[in-house]
């Protein structure tokens, strides 16, 4: 028996999940939201993660009824992420583990969304879509490594869609995606977009300049409405997402598609995703708001499967990077 | 020696009957029945064919089109005269691939003569040589034909002449050369 | 009509055509997309298609011939290119049958090739948009290196180096992501690139870079 806390805090959310034997007992999250118009600044979120890292690890311990006596492992997000957020968090979980006594693992964020959804979805070897502020991948497993077969080769989708709720000056609260998806059921005339896929990559910066600079005038002039912008624009990020999740699908010859990440809890990603995959015979996994959208339990899942395979991580080695690949990692749980 | 009558392959119901004349004395005679309406027929000029197969192409374009009611030219006929030059001006096309009073051979396409009735009217009608059509390749020139589909030495290293023409042909719509 | 292959974006079916071996490259639509969207992309990518696989066989790049494009039905019939296998086949076996030493050494002559066709291509501008070992033939005895390029649908002309950058970082990932070890090969296919667009390969080797460094180097937040 094998019981793992995590400690996630590489963007605006600061999480804290434990996590035993693949049973999660407790995820507490609390979100740094800021006005609208507005993105998050590292400095900032930093001090929101510092703020509120104690009552949330209490809220943990006391959801899971556990004390830190039961803990065996304490994970943290080393990267990718925000530079300041990532180490007040970290510096929270080398604190405990000194305290506690306990070994430290240090985990890609990236690995631990991908761990949490195949532990809640139970999918076996899917196609992995990655879609979140900072991340937008396509990644297949194979010999030891989540190999990235498709990626942004600018932006993420998560940001593209962040920018644009910001042009419309949408609300942070929960999340600008969450207030774009909203308003995205309420439109039905479509506005071409540059749509940019190459190969198994894809872009999206020069579709969200070309709507930043048409909105204002469309909106102005009466001929699409925020409603009608949001639909838009999600139907084609969207597309091109399913697209080059398919290509990898035929590429690999896989039957099986997954979607982490905190876009991923978008309906209508996952309802695309859907019929895609019914077409092809396969099958979607996607989870909910509580585990697509990152969390403490992801990189207790992550940190678990990694402790069981024998790694630690030595204090001294417990540092942060804001670049750090998802096919770097070496995967010695999975065969 | 008689007329080839191809099945369409996109649109079976259809049908193209191609034919080779050779030693012809009266093509001016000929090409008044077109025009005159006695018969509807394409006419086209042998020293701009390379095989059989490219009159095919040009033919099936035609058929399709037909089809799909998207002909530039009055009729499949002359749509099938239009089909085979990468030219998108129509009166330019009949003069480069249409049959001229003077010439001595002639290749003949009709489409759809589900009796064979058109072909033997033609056939009556034209003083001269009923020919294999494979023979066309005789009377080619192929000096003007890659210069009228505008064919480099550079494209000839990876593909055959017929095949240069045939591509452009079928991508009329798309690519101007 | 015999269905051959499903891909993800299109049906082939092997039939004759007038006597002669044909590929018929079905579009089909994707129901999860807009159908205005879907039918604006079914479209263009016909259309890149067939406008590129011309264009590259002006420019002395085996192509198959088209026989006939059916805009109607999204379908472009093709020349079959018979005794060919993909470059994707052929690294694999001479991979599972050689040492990694030799494997290299073996394939060094159709890296060559292929960045020669490449930086040809780039020089009149086409830009593939999916390059991949899969899209690449190699017909008859594959040590002749007589090389087809195939599936140009996410084609596009452009003399911008950054989007030629990026149709060989497309290349690179992809051969890499394939065919483990393959390294070596890419410089390889970089190198013949650079002498036969002469004029260009410059910039665009830059911009390759740095398209390379964005993907590695991005901050990927959350």
């Amino acid at each position: 028996m094998v019981v793992a806390i995590g400690f996630e805090g590489s963007a605006n959310k600061l999480g804290v999940g434990i996590v035993k034997d693949g049973v999660v007992l407790s995820n507490p999250r609390h979100t740094y939201i800021t006005p609208p118009g507005q993105g998050f600044l590292p400095k900032n979120t930093a001090q929101h993660h510092r703020e509120h890292a104690l009552e949330v690890l209490q809220k943990a311990l006391d959801e899971a009824k556990i004390s830190p006596k039961d803990i065996d492992v304490v994970c943290y997000t080393k990267g990718p992420g925000m530079g300041a957020p990532l180490v007040s968090t970290a510096i929270v979980a080398r604190t405990v583990a000194q305290l506690w006594g306990k070994p430290m693992i240090a985990v890609n964020h990236c690995i631990g969304h991908i761990e949490m959804g195949r532990l809640v979805t139970g999918a076996e070897n899917p196609i992995v879509l990655y879609v979140s502020g900072g991340n937008t991948q396509v990644i297949a497993y194979s010999q030891r490594r989540y190999r990235i077969f498709g990626e942004t080769i600018d932006i993420a989708v998560g940001n593209c869609l962040d920018r644009f709720a910001r042009v419309l000056k949408l609300s942070n609260d929960p999340s600008p995606g969450y207030n774009i998806e909203q308003l995205a059921k309420k439109g039905n005339k479509f506005l071409e977009l540059p749509y940019v896929v190459k190969g198994m990559d894809v872009s999206f910066s020069g579709l969200l300049s070309f709507i930043e600079e048409k909105a204002p005038q469309l909106l102005q002039k009466g001929e699409y409405t925020p409603e009608d912008l949001c639909f838009s624009l999600q139907e084609t990020v969207f597309a091109m997402l399913i697209e080059i999740t398919e290509r990898a699908m035929a590429h690999c010859g896989s039957q099986e598609v997954l979607i982490v990440g905190g876009v991923g809890c978008n309906k209508r990603l996952q309802e695309m995703m859907e019929t895609m995959a019914k077409e092809r015979g396969a099958k979607l996994y996607a989870t909910d708001e509580r585990f697509c959208i990152d969390n403490g339990a992801m990189i207790a899942q992550a940190g678990w499967e990694m402790f069981r395979s024998g790694q630690t991580t030595p204090l001294k080695d417990t540092t942060c990077t804001q670049r750090f690949r998802t096919d770097e990692v070496d995967i010695t749980w999975r065969s | 020696m008689a007329a080839k009558v191809i099945q369409c392959g996109p649109y079976p119901e259809c049908n193209m009957t191609l034919m080779l004349f050779s030693n012809v004395l009266n093509a001016a005679e000929v090409r008044k029945c077109v025009m005159g309406g006695e018969f509807e027929a394409a006419l086209l000029k042998t020293s701009m064919i390379l095989e059989p197969f490219q009159v095919i192409v040009a033919a099936n374009r035609a058929i399709h089109l037909h089809r799909i009611k998207k002909m530039m030219t009055k009729n499949v006929h002359s749509e099938v005269l239009f089909s085979l030059s990468p030219s998108k001006n129509i009166s330019d096309s009949f003069r480069k691939f249409g049959l001229a009073d003077n010439e001595t051979s002639m290749f003949v396409v009709i489409v759809n003569d589900t009796d064979g009735s058109t072909c033997q009217a033609v056939i009556d009608r034209v003083k001269g040589q009923l020919t294999d059509i494979t023979d066309v390749g005789k009377y080619s020139d192929l000096p003007t034909i890659q210069k009228v589909y505008k064919i480099s030495e550079t494209e000839l290293s990876v593909c055959s002449a017929v095949d240069a023409v045939v591509s452009r042909i079928s991508s009329k719509d798309i690519v101007t050369v | 009509m015999e269905l051959w292959k499903q891909g993800a974006e299109a049906k082939i079916h092997k039939t004759d055509f007038y006597g002669k071996p044909c590929i018929v490259k079905e579009r089909f639509s994707k129901s999860y997309r807009h159908p205005i969207l879907d039918k604006s992309l079914t479209a263009q990518r016909v259309k890149s298609e067939i406008r590129a696989m011309l264009r590259c066989r002006m420019s002395g790049i085996l192509t198959p011939t088209v026989y006939f494009v059916n805009m109607d039905s999204s379908c472009i019939y093709m020349e079959e290119m018979l005794d060919s296998v993909t470059v994707r086949d052929y690294i694999q076996s001479v991979q599972s049958s050689k040492t990694a030493v030799e494997a290299i050494e073996t394939l060094t002559p159709l890296a060559n090739t292929i960045g020669h066709t490449l930086g040809i291509m780039h020089k009149q501008n086409i830009v593939h948009g999916d390059l991949t070992t899969s899209n690449m033939l190699l017909q008859g005895d594959p040590s002749n290196n007589r090389l087809c390029l195939i599936d140009f649908g996410l084609s596009f002309f452009e003399n911008l180096s950054e989007d030629k950058g990026v149709d060989l970082y497309v290349l690179e990932r992809a051969l890499i992501s394939t065919h483990p070890n393959t390294e070596k090969l890419f410089n390889v296919i970089l190198e013949a690139y650079c002498k036969s667009n002469d004029t260009g390969s410059k910039d665009v080797i830059a911009k390759l870079e740095e398209v390379r460094m964005r993907g590695r180097k991005r901050t990927m937040v959350g």
